[in-house]
Formats: structure tokens, C-alpha cells, sequence
């Protein structure tokens, strides 16, 4: 990983997470700004400069760090937050929201921890029963964590809270940061996965599957919680087959009873999203497919194809031995 | 796409007349109308001197454009830039520009406009910038700075005129930049000039196919083309011979319509192709509604907009027929 520029909010420059990590990219000089927010977005650079022009900001998150996750976001019944560490991206995915989330795809690392935690531990207090707490909805949770640093306090915060429910969402393999960790049963780490043909046209620098599986399996041995995102799910023709091999390959390596969920979700975007990925990648087969704007304003495919999709992978997955209860829908309202 | 233009030549824009001398000089140009003084035309190409500052440049440009009407096939501005923050190398050398950022003073404008794939971003400043915090304040946004290319992509946007910007990069290094510009600009020019006549500009490729002359699309029509080809071409490997024959673009040519209502037919056709499961599903939305329709019902459903949209006319006569109108809609949405 390779920036082009880093910028240090000068009130952070002398704690030591600021060090540590201009320490570890000590070959990229970096310069000092008063706030993240004088030049992170300010211009609307687009996406796809990540390529050639990424640039880092280590910064303070100020304002709202916990946020409520919208309904079906996660599993059924159960409170989920997603909590502000970092916003953008090093990989690449085609279908990614976050291209048209952000004005800039330019990282920003929130280093202040504590107060990210005070913030979860008072939404926490307000409610009741098990609360869920996201970390990978405006980042990868894992792509960069041996630089941030951050995994180990959150880990001691959560384990000490055993109603919280404190899940990191990757497309890498990068588990170093997490072996250290005394995981406890309220650490989930979820792997977002499609099929390999897949994801080796969609998923650019991420982590091959084959790698996000075998880091799965490593969890799994050292005791954390693992699940799996099969979302989006895109249409195309070989759909059923090529889950059923991933549902296969997945049994195979990763015994099924360990896995704690498996969501699924079809492609679907914001309507601003959707046109800034029609303009970033013209030529996906993302596109191949009819999409139309559903109730909920979010492009979508038909409801009919939709729920062919979701069928089918479900079957893939229940025909390799995985129990219904298992698999849940994710941010499909209107399927269940 | 839209139309037929007489569009046949290129403006070439200089923010300044020193570094457009060779050009004028060279091309036996001729004042232009009421412009004389800053238009020229030659057989080869429009010349314009723009000036520097955005104001200017902006009604310069879009009175030029105004007065040519339709006339210009792309603007090309050839100008100069300030080094930012480039790695040594970078000064006297010649490039594209990718994207285009504008400020006001310190602040930025969030629109920016991407011109290229490749090349230096660079950011337009309202005022000329000389102090050191105010270099590196720039610098964090693009490496390159000039004081027109913002006003000319925002005209050329509004007029879809293609742009192209080629900035000659001059260091900041030196303290007597401007006076050392000058000094050189004779150089530049003719360095410019080379530019444009030998290494030239390299023509975009077009990789959307044009239609023919007689089929004519508004810009929305043109757009859902672009669309529906570039599907048929990237998914079903699709010459564009063999999308034109699938279309039957010569049956609809032979048609005697208007060439818009062409189009038409022929975007309805690529929708058929492109997308066949949902072209199947509004079908049988209409064969479901058919007996309404033979009652004189009017259904349109319109592939011109990127939604669910149906557009029913109809005087309900009873509740029956209120019932099986119903009944179609929530089969078309539930199927």
C-alpha cells in the first residue's frame, strides 16, 4: 500500500498512535493541517485517482461517532450500530458504495479510540438486551488494522461487555492484528465473499477468497466467532452452480457448525451510487442486468429475479449442509 | 451524437497572445468578426486569446463558442501551469491534464471536472499565488496550478464542447518566475506549436459507434444507446455490424418515419436485445391488460426513463374493470 501524501491533524501529531503509524510509513513524508475536514472532501476528487493518488489522513473523529444501522441491516431482533474508525477503502471493489458515499475515496484513519468507545459504551447504556457494533461499514475493518492499531483496546472493551457484540466486516486476510487477542464469544469477524470468478472481476487488491477462507479457518481454530457476507449477489447466468461450489469449498475447509451466520444480499445502490459506478466502470457486468429503483429508493433488480437469486443461493448453501437458521437476508425488507 | 454538426475545426485556446505567436504567426490567421482582437481563424484551426483571469476567460470563451455556434469540433487548450509539487523532472515539459479543480481565494469549489484518464490534476486559482503557505495549501489538492482551465471546462460543460487542456509545466522554484516566463515564452510558444503539429494531440478513441445520418437522438436517447450498445458489445461480443443487423436498423431505415421517430425504434429494439428478460416482463404486463387495451385503454411503457414508470390513461367504467387493472399492476410488480 502505497500513499501519495499523508496529512496529520496537528492536534493528534504527538500521540503515540500518530507515531506508530508514521513510523511504519516513514517512506511517505507527511505534512501537518489543522483538521482532516480542510481538505477531505472538500474538492470532489474522483474514485478512481485512488489508483495513483491515495492519500492518508490521520485525524479525530468529531461529532457523531456511533450510528444507527438502518432495519435489516444485520441479524433480526437485535440493535446494530456501526461506529466511525476510519472512512474509505485500499481496495477496489466495482460494486462498492462507498464510491459515491464520499466526495473523495482518500483514507482517514480516526485515532482517537477512547472517545470511540466512550460514545459506544453511552449508545449501550440507552439499550437494552444484546447491541451489536459494526466496524467495517464506511471501511474493511482488517485492510489496514496493523496500522491503525486499534483492534487490541477495542478487544479488552468488549470483552469486558459480553452484551455488546462487536463485529469487524473484511475482504482481506490480514489477521495478524487479531491473533494476539483473547477473543471472547462477543468478537465476530465476518468475511465478505462471492464466488472466486467473481471476485477476481469485481474485487480489485482484495484479498483472493481463497486467502479470506483460509484466514477464516485460522480463526476458527483460535476460537473467535466467524461468519460470512455472500453480498451483493450479482445476477449472472451460472448463479446456483457457482454458490453451490463456494458453499462446497467453504464446508470443506471450515466446519460448518462454527460458522455463526451467513447473510445474503442482492446487488443493490443508492441511486447516486449507481451512477457513479456506471461511470467508473462502464463495461461491468455489473450492468447486465435491468435494475430499477424500489420502494426504498435504492436501485435494485426486480423482485422476481431477486428472489430467484436469494433461492437459489440459499439452496446452494442448504444442499452443502448448512441449516436454515443459519442464513439470513440483509437489507431485503421485502423477501422475507 | 445528437445531431449532424458542421462542427469541422479545433479552438485552440492561449490564456496569453506571447504564447500563442508561433500560432498566429504560422497559420495565416485572419480576425474573426467582432472578436477580431482575440479570435482568429486559419484553415487548420479557431485561435483564442483568452486571457488569465477566470472571469475573462469564461466570457471569452463562451462568446467565442456562442458566435461560432456549433462550428468547433474541441477546444484545446495549450497554456501554462505552475509545478506544485512535482518531482524534479517534471518543469518544461508538456502534459495532459486529468482533473480540473477550482478555488476561490483559500477555499476550494467541490465541483471538479475529470478531462482525461491520464496526466496531472490541476487546480485553477482566482488570484495569482505567490506565498509559500498558500503553495502548499494548493499543492494538497494538485500538483499543477494555472488561473483559467476551471472557467474553460465549466463552459465547455455547459456547451458540450469537448475540452482538452495541455499545460507546458514552469518550476516555482524560481523567484523571478514570471519575469523568467516571459523571457522564454517565444521558446514555449514554438515548443507548444511543435506539440500540437508533431507529436499532436492524439484523437480519442470513439468507442461508441455513431448511428447513421437518418436516425436522430435527443442527448437522453443518446445516452440509453451508449448504454444498451455498450451492453450488447461487452456481454454478447457483438460487433457492431452484427448489433445494427439484430436491431434491423435497414428495416427501420426503409421505414417511413421522422429521424427521431427511428431512433426511437431502434433504442426500443436494442432495449429488446440488451435487456430480454425485462423487455419479456413488460410484455407480459401488456398481454395481461390486453383486454383493457382492446377496450381503448392506453398503456406506455417507457424505456426513455430509468424507472418503473408506466403511463395509463383510461376511463374506469366499472369496479370490475377497476379490479382487473389492479390485479395487472400487482402482478407486474410481484411476479
Amino acid at each position: 500500500m502505497k500513499f501519495s501524501r499523508i496529512l496529520v491533524e496537528k492536534a493528534i501529531l504527538n500521540e503515540n498512535a500518530t507515531q506508530k503509524i508514521l513510523a511504519k510509513l516513514s517512506s511517505c513524508p507527511y505534512e501537518v493541517v489543522n483538521s482532516y475536514l480542510d481538505y477531505f472532501e472538500k474538492v470532489r476528487k474522483p474514485y478512481l485517482h485512488k489508483r495513483t493518488n491515495l492519500y492518508l489522513y490521520l485525524a479525530q473523529k468529531k461529532g457523531e461517532l456511533v450510528k444507527e444501522a438502518p432495519n435489516a441491516y444485520g441479524t433480526r431482533g437485535e440493535s446494530h450500530f456501526y461506529y466511525y474508525n476510519a472512512l474509505n477503502c485500499i481496495y477496489e471493489c466495482e460494486y462498492c458504495y462507498l464510491q459515491g458515499y464520499f466526495s473523495s475515496p482518500d483514507i482517514v484513519l480516526f485515532l482517537n479510540h477512547e472517545e470511540i468507545l466512550a460514545a459506544i459504551e453511552e449508545r449501550a447504556t440507552q439499550q437494552p438486551g444484546r447491541i451489536w457494533f459494526h466496524g467495517g461499514e464506511f471501511s474493511d475493518s482488517l485492510a489496514l488494522a496493523h496500522l491503525s492499531g486499534e483492534l487490541l483496546l477495542f478487544a479488552e472493551f468488549f470483552s469486558k461487555r459480553p452484551r455488546l457484540q462487536w463485529e469487524l466486516r473484511t475482504k482481506s486476510a490480514n489477521i495478524r492484528p487479531l491473533l494476539s487477542i483473547d477473543p471472547t464469544p462477543n468478537i465476530h469477524v465476518s468475511f465478505s465473499i462471492s464466488p472466486p470468478s467473481l471476485a477476481r472481476l469485481l474485487e480489485h487488491k482484495a484479498a483472493p477468497v481463497e486467502l479470506r477462507l483460509r484466514a477464516a479457518r485460522r480463526l476458527i481454530e483460535k476460537n473467535f466467532s466467524v461468519a460470512f457476507h455472500c453480498d451483493p449477489i450479482v445476477a449472472q447466468p451460472h448463479v446456483e452452480e457457482e454458490y453451490r461450489a463456494l458453499a462446497k469449498s467453504i464446508a470443506e475447509q471450515i466446519p460448518i457448525e462454527a460458522i455463526r451466520y451467513i447473510s445474503l444480499g442482492a446487488l443493490r445502490f443508492p441511486q447516486g451510487v449507481y451512477d457513479e459506478v456506471r461511470h467508473n466502470y462502464p463495461k461491468s457486468f455489473l450492468f447486465h442486468q435491468y435494475m430499477i429503483p424500489s420502494q426504498d429508493k435504492k436501485m435494485r433488480y426486480r423482485k422476481y429475479l431477486r428472489r430467484q437469486l436469494l433461492q437459489k443461493v440459499q439452496n446452494a448453501f442448504l444442499s452443502s449442509g448448512f441449516l436454515p437458521e443459519q442464513l439470513y437476508f440483509c437489507m431485503e425488507d421485502d423477501m422475507e | 451524437m445528437t445531431s449532424v454538426m458542421e462542427a469541422t475545426k479545433s479552438l485552440l485556446v492561449f490564456s496569453h497572445r506571447q504564447a500563442a505567436q508561433v500560432f498566429l504567426e504560422s497559420l495565416k490567421t485572419e480576425g474573426v468578426g467582432f472578436l477580431n482582437g482575440f479570435l482568429y481563424e486559419s484553415p487548420q484551426a479557431y485561435i483564442l486569446i483568452s486571457g488569465e483571469h477566470p472571469l475573462q476567460v469564461a466570457s471569452r470563451i463562451g462568446l467565442c463558442l456562442g458566435f461560432l455556434n456549433k462550428k468547433v469540433k474541441e477546444v484545446l487548450h495549450l497554456g501554462l501551469a505552475m509545478g506544485l509539487s512535482l518531482e524534479k523532472g517534471g518543469e518544461g515539459t508538456i502534459t495532459e491534464a486529468r482533473t480540473v479543480y477550482g478555488a476561490s481565494g483559500l477555499l476550494f469549489w467541490h465541483k471538479s471536472f475529470t478531462l482525461s484518464e491520464k496526466g496531472y490534476d490541476i487546480i485553477t486559482s482566482g488570484h495569482r499565488v505567490k506565498k509559500k503557505e498558500e503553495i502548499e495549501h494548493f499543492a494538497r489538492i494538485a500538483p499543477l496550478l494555472d488561473r483559467e482551465s476551471y472557467s474553460l471546462c465549466m463552459v465547455c460543460e455547459e456547451t458540450h464542447t469537448p475540452l482538452r487542456i495541455f499545460k507546458y509545466i514552469v518550476s516555482r522554484e524560481s523567484e523571478h518566475a514570471c519575469q523568467e516566463v516571459k523571457s522564454l515564452y517565444q521558446e514555449i510558444s514554438l515548443k507548444l506549436y511543435h506539440f500540437w503539429l508533431y507529436y499532436s494531440i492524439e484523437e480519442k478513441p470513439q468507442e461508441i459507434c455513431q448511428p447513421p445520418g437518418d436516425v436522430y437522438f435527443t442527448t437522453s436517447m443518446a445516452k440509453q444507446y451508449e448504454e444498451y450498445y455498450t451492453i450488447l458489445k461487452e456481454r454478447d461480443n457483438l460487433t457492431q455490424e452484427e448489433i445494427w443487423k439484430k436491431a434491423g436498423l435497414e428495416e427501420i431505415q426503409r421505414q417511413k418515419l421522422s429521424p427521431k421517430q427511428k431512433g426511437k425504434k431502434l433504442l426500443n429494439r436494442l432495449f429488446e436485445l440488451a435487456y430480454p428478460e425485462e423487455y419479456a416482463y413488460r410484455q407480459r404486463f401488456v398481454q395481461n391488460i390486453q383486454s383493457l387495451v382492446d377496450a381503448g385503454w392506453t398503456v406506455d411503457l417507457d424505456n426513455s426513463l430509468r424507472q418503473d414508470a408506466l403511463y395509463i390513461s383510461a376511463r374506469i367504467k366499472d369496479s370490475r374493470e377497476k379490479e382487473r387493472l389492479l390485479e395487472a399492476l400487482r402482478d407486474y410488480h410481484e411476479i
